[in-house]
């Protein structure tokens, strides 16, 4: 990667310009248009890093609003998440419910990181909803993915080793003396902590005592909790590998015996692959796929003792990373492609899409939101494997997996779908991106020059060529032979707002020349 | 520097592209254009092969290791031909198709050391290394790449005008993942197949964007090249076999049912991958008040069915000895059960292959189940993966033998999986 110049960690040492803040929103939050850049533009980059690490408070679950809802156990109006599982058809309802819920909190996404760590976490330390089976353990999932998402990252692994979504997802409610279940066991080191990346760390047998120590865990679907039971606990001592200097977790009768999960957490997180396991993830997330040994060595290394000296509380990681001279340098603009939620929530946000004001309305939407972003290859809710998606851990080609022929023209449809007259039909409620509001928010938008420069701008994160950009004026200007010109045609709608056939003209207009500029491969990128 | 570092910094993977080169420019004839297809059905999540395949010579040790989840040995599917082997009870179609000498199982294939990280086991399998290699391409693109030269450069063209891969679903795969970019075309079983317009060139910028755009634009230009030829493919009407369930019942059937519409549409792609998910049966693979039910039967249910209706459709075309296909998933299970009625990650596995030009019957021993089981056995591996692809490059493909040690990295023994080549009738 010759093109990068700087390898330091180091607070950004020059001003803090409008394309540097740009990038700092493309990569922190999802979709950027006038409001966030109004919001946060003149800001300082520490005052613009305090917005974004403020965690949002956790938003209660819906009432449900489903006029045909057949959950017998909970009447339009209530909640829930705390009502009796009877089987899976009235839970699949739920969990649609759950999904769209999550979904939605995306789409209402305040100026915090707290949604772009969510599903960082979810991606981390995955469970899926349609394995767990009862969205009362994926709702406590999701809410703990929410509380931990800005804060102690040692913490939400303690707490999700045995939360119910993740004990069922990975078997750890079957774990026993008898016959140890390896499942979470395995991908607590493999995924959630160390990390295996081909490397020689830990081995087969540190997996099977690690399974060992975490015997005796249930759920129990009655409470909604999840229990110890001795009974069901290996008491014999857990001798783990060299890697871990061959400690021995002295096995413990009775209730002690959950301390042994405790004290599993504490041996893990002793070891520095663990935070520069997330520190590696964090910088694939928000700077670059792509690493090399000297990013391992000036940025990975001192990003994981950062971690480390502030016990893994994951807000002083942040902050350092994405304040830093590294994060900032030219070579990283646009260089990440757009996930699925970032293309199409990212869209939506960022044309001020409007969802109707009916909350039963508004939650169709978010739920035929997260059916379009499975589509796409990202269905919040349920990641593909317990490894999260491909995307974010396949090597070399990373976020590339987005990309495929089905996917790429996907894509575009979507976009096609929002723009037209109808607008996109959500499950009954339709939405649609009002062009000509978003065009009028410019600073000249009667100009052609300035509306193809200053769009290109905000919604492109990589530089355009004339050729396009001269493509894209035309659009506007109509040929050299047409006798439209486009200041004239906006001056007439500024002077008869209400003119239908004026409205309907330079809609069309707008709508070929945004949709131009969608269709461009640099519009795939952030 | 360790041997793995040395292959993807500076080794054969950066090689690969001359090393073919090279053998394409001494002997540009050898791979002979052919119109045989091959469908790859991946088993995603660790397939159990001892449930799948079961050794009745063994059953009394498979009794002692795995009572709950064992198929009571009266309920067995006794297959023709073979006292010491019967099949699970869900996989009728396939043994009616394995008693009409459709059907071969290869025992016990796997790799030396191998991984049982799901991630890293499907990464070895799909892209055709040894355990502690890490390749970036897929086995089948680098064969691809003998008949697709330089792609994406100049295709398509007279002589290929179709696709080289393609897989059913949505979303790509290692399998197709070329040294220059992914080789297949990505069609969603439930959907047509749609393209968009793009800018051929607004000259890339260099730095890691630009790569990143460069190669989208490929990916939207590669669509748009193979619209036409796909659209006309599927536009093409054909009756499909009555079997086949309602759509959205069986997910494979209805990615096979896409393949066959292809193939009887003429398109000439040679390779298909398709995927049937949720072989992770750590839980509740058997109901536990009866063995022959529950997630590991419902699969294999699947799997027969859309096997089944998929060779329907290829009778029904006429094409049975132009297509054949194979299964595998990217481990076996654990001989010994565990306590939530399931079991975990294991090593060598049983495949499955399919077609008129398959010889037939199994090749392989029924697998070993120690005396004394522990926690830790597993099944000994009795045939090295890549043989089993040395055999469908070799006598499928009638790759050239040096070809196919470039592709696989090694010399690799041919198994008795097709017929001999005088018997293979040439379509």
């Amino acid at each position: 990667m010759p093109d990068i110049t700087s390898y330091s960690l180091a607070p950004l040492n020059r001003t803090f310009q409008e394309n540097d803040l740009l990038h700092l929103l493309r990569r922190c939050l999802f979709g950027i248009g006038h409001q966030e850049f109004s919001f946060f533009n003149n800001k300082p980059l520490s005052n613009c890093l305090d917005i974004l690490l403020i965690q949002s408070p956790v938003p209660p679950m819906l009432a449900q609003e489903d006029p045909d809802l057949t959950d017998p156990f909970v009447p339009n109006g209530q909640q829930w998440v705390d009502a009796p599982w009877e089987n899976n058809d009235i839970d699949r309802k739920r969990r649609i419910y759950l999904k769209g819920w999550w979904t939605g909190q995306i789409i209402n996404r305040d100026y915090s990181l707290t949604e772009k760590m969510v599903i960082f976490w979810h991606n981390h330390f995955v469970t899926e909803t349609e394995m767990v089976r009862d969205a009362r353990y994926s709702y406590r999932y999701a809410v703990m993915l929410r509380e931990f998402a800005l804060g102690n990252f040692k913490k939400l692994i303690r707490t999700g080793t045995t939360n119910p979504a993740m004990l069922v997802y990975l078997n750890g409610n079957t774990n026993s003396k008898v016959a140890p279940n390896e499942n979470y066991g395995r991908e607590l080191l493999e995924l959630f902590t160390i990390g295996k990346e081909n490397k020689q760390n830990y081995n087969e047998d540190d997996v099977k005592e690690a399974a060992r120590v975490l015997t005796g865990w249930k759920d129990d679907k009655e409470k909604i909790a999840v229990n110890f039971h001795p009974e069901l606990h290996d008491t014999s001592d857990k001798n783990f590998s060299s890697f871990f200097g061959n400690a021995i977790i002295k096995g413990k009768e009775g209730m002690a015996g959950a301390q042994e999960t405790d004290e599993l957490i504490e041996l893990i997180f002793g070891k520095e692959q663990t935070a520069q396991f997330v520190c590696r993830n964090l910088y694939r997330w928000f700077v670059s796929p792509q690493l090399d040994e000297k990013i391992e060595t000036e940025i990975i290394a001192p990003l994981g003792r950062v971690f480390i000296e502030n016990n893994f509380e994951i807000k002083p990681v942040l902050r350092v990373l994405l304040g830093s001279e590294h994060f900032f340098d030219p070579a990283f603009r646009g260089c990440i492609v757009k996930s699925p939620v970032d293309f199409f929530i990212g869209a939506s946000k960022q044309f001020e899409l409007a969802l109707p004001p009916l909350p039963s309305d508004t939650h169709l939407c978010w739920i035929h939101y997260n059916f379009t972003l499975g589509g796409l290859g990202m269905m919040v809710g349920d990641p593909p494997s317990v490894a999260g998606w491909p995307a974010f851990y396949q090597a070399p080609k990373y976020h590339q997996w987005w990309i495929n022929t089905y996917t790429l023209s996907f894509r575009m449809k979507i976009i096609d779908n929002l723009t037209t007259t109808e607008g996109m039909n959500c499950n009954g409620p339709r939405v649609k991106i009002d062009l000509v509001n978003f065009a009028s928010k410019f600073k000249d938008p009667a100009n052609a020059s300035a509306l193809v420069e200053d769009s290109l701008n905000l919604l492109c994160a990589v530089e355009i060529n004339q050729a396009i950009k001269d493509k894209l004026k035309v659009i506007l200007n109509g040929s050299e032979t047409s006798a439209r010109q486009w200041n004239e045609d906006w001056s007439k709608l500024n002077a008869h707002p209400n003119d239908i056939n004026q409205i309907k003209e330079i809609e069309c207009i707008l709508d070929a020349f945004f949709k131009k500029i969608i269709s461009l491969p640099e519009y795939q990128m952030m | 520097m360790n041997r793995r570092k040395f292959i993807r910094n500076s080794g054969i993977a950066a090689l690969l592209p001359f090393v073919l080169n090279a053998l394409q420019a001494c002997s540009p004839n050898k791979t002979k254009k052919s119109n045989r297809i091959f469908v790859i059905i991946q088993l995603d999540g660790g397939n159990d092969g001892l449930n799948t395949l079961i050794p009745l010579d063994n059953y009394g040790l498979l009794a002692a290791a795995r009572s709950n989840l064992l198929i009571p040995e009266n309920k067995v599917l006794r297959i023709k031909g073979s006292s010491n082997t019967a099949l699970h009870p869900a996989l009728e179609g396939i043994r009616d198709l394995y008693e009409d000498n459709l059907i071969s199982f290869v025992q016990g294939v796997g790799y030396s050391n191998p991984s049982y990280s799901h991630f890293r086991s499907s990464d070895v399998w799909l892209t055709g290394s040894d355990s502690a290699t890490v390749l970036y391409t897929g086995w089948a693109a680098r064969f691809l790449q003998t008949r697709y030269m330089n792609y994406p450069a100049g295709f398509p063209n007279g002589e290929h005008p179709e696709p080289p891969a393609i897989k059913i679903g949505d979303t790509g795969t290692y399998l197709f993942q070329g040294s220059e970019m992914d080789m297949s075309i990505v069609i969603d079983p439930t959907e047509g197949f749609e393209t968009h317009p793009v800018e051929s060139s607004s000259g890339e910028l260099a730095g890691m964007a630009g790569k990143e755009t460069k190669s989208i634009r490929e990916m939207l230009l590669q669509a748009e090249r193979y619209s036409k030829i796909v659209k006309n493919a599927l536009s093409v009407s054909f009756n499909h076999s009555k079997s086949y369930p309602d759509p959205g019942k069986n997910p494979l059937a209805d990615q096979l049912k896409k393949v066959a519409q292809l193939i009887n549409g003429g398109l000439q792609t040679s390779v298909y991958l398709v995927d049937l998910k949720g072989f992770d049966t750590h839980n509740s693979q058997v109901d536990p008040s009866d063995a022959t039910k529950g997630l590991h039967a419902d699969l294999l249910g699947k799997l027969s069915q859309a096997i089944t209706c998929f060779w329907d459709d290829i009778k029904g075309m006429g094409r049975e000895n132009e297509v054949a296909g194979m299964t595998f998933s990217e481990f076996g299970r654990r001989i010994m059960s565990n306590a939530s009625y399931g079991t975990d990650h294991g090593s060598s596995q049983p495949l499955l292959f399919f077609g008129s030009q398959i010889k037939g019957g199994i090749l392989g021993t029924n697998p070993v189940i120690p005396e004394k089981i522990t926690v830790n056995d597993n099944l000994v591996l009795q045939y090295d993966y890549r043989s089993v692809y040395a055999s469908v490059l070799k006598n499928w493909f009638e790759a050239p033998e040096t070809a196919v040690n470039e592709i696989l990295y090694g010399n690799f023994p041919q198994l008795q999986i097709f017929k001999d080549e005088k018997q293979l009738s040439i379509s």
